[in-house]
C-alpha cells in the first residue's frame, strides 16, 4: 500500500472504530456534551510520490492542533410528577429538581430560588429549616435530618461542581402559609447558573476567558430554570343519612311495628387529594332489624357477606369499604330495615 | 493572512508567500503543508453575509473545521504517483461529500487505512453484527491520488471538512 498514516493515527482511528462499533449508529460522541474541553485535535497528512523515476518518497505535515474550548451549558428539570400536595400551613415541603451540566467540562453552579412566580395563588416561603438542599446520595428523596440527611446548600460555599454530563438533585424546600383554600397553587422557580465570571446572562458564543490555553465560551444556556408547584390538598367527608321510603304492613307509609324503612347514606368527599381507607359503618339501633339482601351501593346490589364487593351487613351493622377515594367524590349507600 | 482564504479552487494559484506562514515538514522534493481553518460569517460593507476562513486554533463541539493539504513540487523533475492521505482526526466526524481535490481520484477508508474504496461502496459491521453501508461518520481516512505528473514549481491542494464531536 502506497499511503499510510502514522501508527499513532492508526491506533487512534482503530480505537475509535471500536467505539463506533459498540455505539448505536450514528451516535459517535462519548458525551452528549461533546468532546471534553482542552482536548487537542491534531491532524497529520502524508504525501507519497516518485520523482523522475526514482524511489517512492514520502513526506508528512501536521496542521496546528485545535484546542477544544470549554462550553458552558446547563439544564434544570423538575422531577415531580405533578403539583406536590401540601397542607396549609405546612413546613419543609420539598420540590425536587435535577441540575445537569450539558457543557463539556466540570463547572460549579450557583443555585437560587424565585417564589413570586405569576399564575398561582400563593408564594411558597423559603423553609426556616433551609430553603435549598443538595441530595447527599445516601437515600433518594428529601431528608432534612437523620443518618441519610441531605446537605443544606449555602451559595458560594458548597456550589455543586458537576462534571460534563453530570447531574445533581436539588431540593427546593418551603414553608406553606396557613389559611389557604383547598386547590390553591403556589409555584417556585429553581435556577442554576454557571459560576464562571461573566457567565450569567452571557449570549451564546461569548468568550468568557481563557484558562491554561483553553477558552471558556458561553453555550446555549449558561443559566437554566425549571418551575415546580405546590397544591394545597385536603379532604373533608360529610355523611347525610335519611329515610327515603316507608312501607307499613298495610301498604301505607306509617312507621309502625313491621314497617320497612329504606335508609340512604350519602357520603360526600370535598377538597383536593385522596382520602385513604374510607369506611362507613352504621350500627342499627335495637328498634330496627336489617332486611337481609337489601344492601346497595351507588344503586348496585351488594351481598351481605364480608367479601370482595366491599359492602357487608352482619350483626345488625351495615358497613361499606371504599378504600381510597379521590376528591371530589360521592357515594350512596342504601338498605332496608324493619321496625321491631 | 493569505492562507486564511485558501480554497481548493484557489490553491493552484496560491501565492508563494503562503508557504512560509504555516508549519511544514519538507522531505525530498515534494513539500506538503496542512492547515486547519474555521469558516466565520462576516457582514460585508453592503450588509451581505459572507463566509470568511480563519485559522482554527480553538473550536467548540459542533464547529466545522476545514483541513487543506497543499503539495508542491520543489524539485527540478516532474513528480509522479502522488497520493495524499489524511486521517479524520479523533473527536471529529467527517462531513459527507466534503472531500475535494482538483485532478485527483478520492478514496475512503473505514478501517484505519487498511482498505480503500468509493464512499458509497464501503461497508461496516454494525453493533448488531450485521454489515451495513458505511456512513460519513464511519470514515477514518481519506486518500487523494493525483492524476498524472506534477511539473516542477507546480502545486495542488486537497481538502475535507470535519465536525468537532
Amino acid at each position: 500500500m502506497g499511503i499510510t498514516a502514522g501508527w499513532f493515527a492508526l491506533l487512534q482511528r482503530g480505537l475509535r472504530a471500536a467505539c463506533v462499533a459498540a455505539a448505536l449508529f450514528p451516535a459517535l460522541q462519548a458525551l452528549a456534551a461533546g468532546t471534553t474541553a482542552g482536548t487537542l485535535i491534531g491532524n497529520t497528512a502524508t504525501v507519497q510520490y516518485r520523482m523522475g523515476g526514482g524511489p517512492m518518497t514520502s513526506a508528512a505535515a501536521s496542521a496546528p492542533a485545535i484546542v477544544v474550548a470549554k462550553v458552558l451549558s446547563v439544564v434544570v428539570t423538575s422531577q415531580d410528577a405533578g403539583p406536590v400536595g401540601t397542607s396549609s400551613p405546612a413546613t419543609s415541603a420539598a420540590l425536587t429538581f435535577v441540575v445537569t451540566n450539558t457543557g463539556n467540562a466540570p463547572e460549579p453552579y450557583r443555585v437560587s430560588r424565585t417564589d413570586n412566580v405569576t399564575g398561582d395563588q400563593f408564594d411558597p416561603a423559603p423553609a426556616a429549616a433551609g430553603s435549598l438542599w443538595l441530595e447527599s446520595g445516601a437515600q433518594p428523596g428529601f431528608q432534612a435530618s437523620g443518618p441519610n440527611a441531605d446537605i443544606p446548600y449555602v451559595p458560594g460555599v458548597n456550589d455543586p461542581t458537576l462534571p460534563a454530563d453530570g447531574s445533581r438533585t436539588v431540593y427546593l424546600v418551603s414553608d406553606i402559609p396557613g389559611s389557604l383554600a383547598f386547590g390553591a397553587a403556589g409555584r417556585s422557580l429553581l435556577t442554576a447558573t454557571a459560576t464562571t465570571p461573566g457567565a450569567a446572562g452571557a449570549a451564546p458564543g461569548t468568550l468568557l476567558g481563557t484558562t491554561a490555553g483553553v477558552q471558556t465560551i458561553a453555550g446555549a444556556r449558561t443559566a437554566a430554570s425549571a418551575t415546580g408547584s405546590y397544591l394545597v390538598s385536603g379532604t373533608a367527608i360529610a355523611l347525610a343519612k335519611s329515610v327515603v321510603a316507608v312501607r307499613d304492613p298495610q301498604g301505607g307509609t306509617r312507621v309502625v311495628t313491621g314497617s320497612v324503612l329504606t335508609y340512604r347514606i350519602v357520603l360526600t368527599l370535598t377538597g383536593t387529594g385522596n382520602a385513604d381507607t374510607v369506611t362507613v359503618s352504621d350500627p342499627l339501633p335495637a328498634a330496627l332489624t336489617y332486611v337481609p339482601g337489601s344492601l346497595a351501593v351507588d344503586g348496585t346490589a351488594r351481598t351481605d357477606a364480608a367479601d370482595a364487593d366491599g359492602a357487608a351487613a352482619s350483626a345488625n351493622t351495615v358497613t361499606a369499604d371504599f378504600g381510597t377515594l379521590a376528591a371530589p367524590a360521592q357515594r350512596v349507600i342504601e338498605f332496608k330495615a324493619t321496625v321491631n | 493572512m493569505s492562507r486564511s482564504i485558501l480554497t481548493a479552487a484557489a490553491a493552484f494559484v496560491l501565492a508563494t508567500a503562503a508557504w512560509t506562514s504555516v508549519h511544514a515538514q519538507a522531505s525530498g522534493d515534494v513539500e506538503l503543508r496542512n492547515i486547519a481553518e474555521l469558516e466565520q460569517e462576516v457582514k460585508t460593507p453592503e450588509g451581505k453575509a459572507e463566509k470568511k476562513r480563519v485559522p482554527a486554533t480553538k473550536a467548540i463541539p459542533g464547529n466545522e473545521v476545514i483541513y487543506t493539504s497543499t503539495f508542491r513540487n520543489n524539485g527540478k523533475k516532474p513528480a509522479g504517483n502522488i497520493a495524499v492521505a489524511n486521517p479524520v482526526p479523533a473527536n471529529t466526524t467527517y462531513v459527507g461529500g466534503s472531500a475535494t481535490g482538483d485532478n485527483t481520484d478520492i478514496a475512503f477508508s473505514v478501517d484505519g487505512g487498511r482498505t480503500w474504496g468509493p464512499a458509497d461502496k464501503l461497508v461496516v459491521t454494525g453493533a448488531d453484527g450485521k454489515k451495513r453501508p458505511a456512513a460519513a461518520a464511519d470514515i477514518t481516512h481519506i486518500r487523494w491520488t493525483y492524476r498524472g505528473e506534477l511539473a516542477p514549481g507546480k502545486q495542488g491542494a486537497v481538502s475535507f471538512r470535519v465536525v468537532v464531536n
